[in-house]
């Protein structure tokens, strides 16, 4: 084992795009984990959706061997930690494993909403935060305005804060020094009882089940008989190993030590993130505190274009599974789309990532419809139930009393767009909590929010009031009571089911009629008038007309050419497939989706 | 077997029109060895389909543009090696600047008796966008003239010409009427293979109908010809009774057709042929082996009762209900759904024993016939 003296555990947290992977891959560089020939970029982000979103998903560990200007070798553990807002319980356990964070502030940007919601969950883990001012190779740096911030706005000591540049290799020596300095080793009992916290799991083919973990107390090596205490699963340990990056195999894990196992579990689902691991004989007394089982919080339904893919999309959606513990599906039946699924997700991107790799990666042709909260519907006979798509919610009559999902939300903004800001905030029923200056022209807003509010287009809204400079990261505080109502869209006098959403009452009215105008731009003539209609119950809110489609003809054929003729027909044909027929009506894709494209 | 006819393609024109979409050459240099070709396709071919043929169709391109001796000799080869039957429609599209006395005195001693006259359009303001030779004045002449000598006279007339209104469309198909024509061809003007026309519409949107628009005058022309006794037998076809084509008949009930020259098309009955599209290539395959067939589909069973019913919906009198409703139950399902909707919101209907398109339905009948391909 490793002297625990020498050990330092740590994260790299920061906002999106201020440079965390470059500055972690040049980090694996100095350190010799890879040479500068045997580097890719950014090794860590292994997923190419991943990194042509610039995002990281998953978390993984790197074990590395410095050697400090005090002369001593650490072993240094960075685990990386997964990048957005959708994935906060895993950030939290990745940094439950650490002592430390390695804060990021990109020195063109200063402190940004991500920023603050990361040291927020390090200082709540009781790390050790070291600030570290990055970019500043760029002309535009302004480390002076970085450092101001994260004393004002965050409120840690930054004027020792090294000054890097991930990018050419300025500063990394120093931020090394810091870590070796300001971070505490890690503590714990080498002969107590194994406890060891479970921050990441996969799974392969080959092996199953891996599992990264923190040793807290005791130690881990092949042959051990171990037990998750949240889900009870039993197992026994077949290897242990780190990755340098390379996976490498160990003796074993011991007291402050960061590695995988393979214990021949085959379902990810009983290897949950966060879980304690400990001896099956001889166990802990108390697991590690924080364990959660992360409830999907966005809905949205799944359906194959062409019925007969039914069964390539069931297939798709398990083989991803396997992969994601946090992504969740049960059949759906409904009226209008035929047979699909409900899928819930973290998140909007995560169901965003999920939707695309199952078109991308499995080439299917999909409609999705338009994303939804849980709900908890008290009804007059006093059932209580749980609601996360629209179709299920009982008639009004039935319904004593809905909450709905709150969120408390951080947005960081220059104070040119404050105004527009505060203007989408009270529309999408915001409560502020506070509003704050930090510096000059930069403020802060804490709002709380119906999650409902949210995860329509909230992000995209406020990305263009802000010209894409405001930030913005949440996270959930519970349920409250709403006066919610069902919105049903009507095609032709049908309800579709695939269409309805479940609104404010007070902003029913206005969505309804945007709604149906917009879809009346996105449906296409047919071959008779189709009529839209929003509805509450029987009450009809808003109307609007397609026309039906006076000319589809081909001028006259000549000489023959039957051919030619057919195969434009076909060209057509083949158009009309990728629409989902409803009742008679042939409805685009994008059309289930139009309650995102309404602006409001 | 129904009696065949014989399509000729003759690819020669003074000018490329813009919108043309068929092979059209203004270099006639290789004219005489294009019409050698068409007589050695003749000659090995003769055998594809049953002789005697009741109907031949000169197409274009131009015919009148050529020499009246060439288009004698192909009908020679035809009589002399398929045989032409006494009574069969001898048709020859021509341009009205062609129509010369002289030109028109020698198609008919060929045993020309129909006359196919690309008119377009009887407002010369119109004209100049099509890149027509002729102008209004010239058309008339040669349409009167025609009428006097031939008697059976087609006129096409296009719909959706930049700067044309319902006004002026229907005042050049009532001058036909007027002028004696016994059939007119009423097509829409389509611009996507014309870079100037398209540039056009980008500029001045306004000069060109919208869709509902053009379906607007398509009705328009319909009622016009309708009133003075032309009865629309097909989609873009009105004659007075007697004097359908005969020849543009065979294609929609898939009787057989074969087709000689450059981008030719034949139908024996269960294989649709085309020639090569090229010239060039045309002539050099016919000179190695006679034919020049590039592309061959054969069609049975339920593809070929698709095409029949898709085809036959395009005639007034549409097809039998017998036919169609042994279709029906081995349709696709979704292509079921989309019949039964037409029926529905009466774009199909079922009358004296036919199913046959409605007025509404023949504006829209490509979203029926997508159900039938």
């Amino acid at each position: 084992m490793t002297d625990p003296t020498y050990i330092r555990n740590f994260s790299i947290v920061a906002h999106i795009d201020h440079g965390k992977t470059t500055l972690s891959d040049r980090i694996l560089e100095i350190t010799g984990a890879l040479s500068a020939r045997e580097m890719t970029e950014q090794v860590l982000d292994d997923n190419p959706i991943e990194r042509e979103r610039g995002i990281t998903i998953k978390a993984r560990s790197v074990t590395l061997n410095y050697r400090s200007e005090d002369g001593h070798t650490y072993l240094f553990n960075l685990i990386d930690t997964p990048g957005h807002v959708d994935f906060t319980y895993e950030v939290s356990r990745s940094l439950a494993a650490c002592e430390g964070a390695v804060l990021v502030v990109d020195a063109t940007q200063g402190v940004e909403a991500q920023t603050l919601a990361n040291a927020y969950l390090a200082i709540h883990n009781d790390l050790t935060i070291v600030p570290c001012i990055n970019k500043i190779d760029l002309p535009s740096a302004v480390p002076a305005m970085a450092r101001e911030q994260i004393e004002e706005v965050i409120g840690i000591p930054a004027q020792h804060a090294p000054l890097t540049s991930g990018k050419v290799g300025t500063g990394v020596k120093d931020l090394l020094e810091h870590i070796v300095h300001d971070i505490p080793p890690p503590a714990g009992d080498p002969g107590a009882p194994l406890r060891a916290l479970l921050f990441d799991s996969w799974f392969d083919v080959y092996r199953g089940v891996t599992c990264l973990v923190r040793v807290k107390d005791g130690s881990i090596r092949p042959g051990t008989k171990i037990r998750l205490m949240g889900t009870g699963v039993a197992a026994e340990v077949q290897e242990v190993g780190i990755y340098t990056p390379k996976q490498q195999v160990v003796s074993e894990l011991s007291v402050g030590e960061v590695g995988y196992l393979i214990a021949g579990i085959k379902d990810l689902h009983a290897t949950k993130v966060g879980d304690t691991v400990t001896e099956a004989e001889r166990p802990c007394q108390e697991p590690l505190p924080g364990f959660q089982d992360v409830k999907p919080m966005v809905f949205a339904s799944i359906f194959p274009t062409e019925s007969d893919e039914y069964e390539n999309l069931r297939d798709a959606m398990e083989k991803l599974r396997l992969n994601d513990a946090s992504f969740t599906f049960e059949p759906e039946s409904s009226t209008a789309l035929g047979f699909g699924f409900r899928c819930g997700y973290l998140g909007l991107l995560h169901m965003e990532i999920v939707q695309e790799r199952l078109e991308r990666e499995f080439n299917l042709s999909l409609v999705t419809t338009a994303p939804s909260v849980p709900y908890r519907v008290k009804t007059t006979r006093g059932e209580l139930l749980e609601i996360s798509n629209p179709v299920k919610l009982p008639e009004p009559q039935y319904i004593d009393e809905i909450e709905e999902p709150y969120i408390l939300a951080t947005i960081i903004t220059k104070d040119e767009f404050l105004g527009g800001l505060l203007a989408l905030a009270e529309e999408r029923r915001g409560k502020q909590v506070s509003l704050e200056y930090a510096g000059t022209q930069r403020a802060v807003l804490k709002y709380e929010f119906p999650l409902n509010e949210v995860v329509l287009d909230f992000y995209d809204k406020l990305k263009s009031i802000s010209r894409g400079y405001a930030s913005f990261d949440y996270q959930l505080i519970g349920y409250r009571p709403g006066d919610l109502v069902k919105l049903d869209i009507l095609i032709n006098g049908d309800a579709v089911d695939a269409l309805a959403f479940i609104v404010h009452r007070a902003k029913s009215a206005t969505k309804g009629r945007a709604l149906v105008e917009k879809m009346k731009e996105m449906i296409p003539q047919q071959m008779f008038e189709v009529i839209i209609q929003a509805a509450i119950g029987s009450k009809i809110l808003a109307r609007s007309t397609v026309r039906a489609l006076r000319k589809n003809v081909l001028a006259k054929c000549y000489g023959g050419d039957i051919t030619r003729k057919k195969k434009l027909l076909e060209k057509q044909k083949e158009g009309k497939k990728r629409m989902k027929k409803v009742g008679r009506v042939d409805l685009p894709q994008e059309a289930f989706l139009a309650v995102l494209r309404v602006d409001d | 077997m129904p009696p065949a006819g014989a399509y000729i393609h003759v690819p020669y024109c003074a000018h490329r029109c813009t919108y043309c979409s068929f092979v059209a050459l203004t270099d006639r240099g290789t004219e005489e060895a294009y019409f050698d070709a068409v007589e050695r396709e003749i000659v090995a071919r003769r055998d594809e389909v049953m002789g005697p043929l009741d109907t031949v169709y000169f197409g274009g391109g131009t015919p009148s543009f050529v020499a009246a001796r060439r288009l004698g000799s192909v009908l020679g080869h035809l009589r002399d090696l398929m045989g032409v039957e006494s009574s069969a429609e001898v048709t020859v599209e021509c341009n009205p600047d062609d129509l010369s006395g002289e030109k028109l005195a020698q198609l008919v001693d060929l045993g020309v008796n129909r006359i196919s006259i690309g008119v377009q359009s009887l407002h010369d303001s119109e004209l100049v966008w099509l890149e027509r030779r002729h102008d209004a004045a010239s058309a008339r002449r040669a349409v009167s003239e025609v009428v006097e000598r031939v008697g059976n006279v087609s006129a096409d007339v296009m719909i959706g010409i930049p700067g044309q209104s319902g006004r002026t469309l229907a005042e050049t198909v009532r001058s036909l009427v007027d002028l004696g024509v016994t059939h007119v061809s009423a097509y829409l003007l389509e611009i996507e293979k014309a870079p100037r026309l398209v540039k056009l519409k980008g500029d001045q949107p306004e000069l060109f109908p919208d869709d509902d628009d053009a379906a607007d005058r398509w009705l328009d022309v319909d009622g016009c010809l309708e009133s003075r006794g032309l009865v629309r037998y097909e989609f873009s076809n009105w004659a007075r009774p007697g004097f359908e084509s005969r020849h543009n008949l065979k294609y929609w009930l898939r009787w057989p057709t074969i087709g000689f020259g450059v981008s030719a098309h034949s139908f024996d009955g269960q294989t649709r042929r085309a020639n090569s599209g090229s010239t060039v290539e045309y002539i050099r395959k016919v000179g190695e082996s006679g034919v020049a067939v590039v592309s061959e589909t054969m069609l049975e069973g339920l593809a070929a009762e698709k095409e029949a019913v898709l085809l036959g919906l395009r005639l007034r009198d549409g097809v039998e209900e017998a036919q169609f409703d042994a279709l029906f139950p081995k349709l696709a399902p979704s292509d079921r759904d989309q019949l039964e909707t037409a029926f529905m919101y009466r774009l199909l209907e079922r009358a004296k024993g036919r199913v046959r398109l409605t007025g509404d339905g023949l504006l829209v009948s490509n979203e029926i016939f997508s159900a039938l391909v």
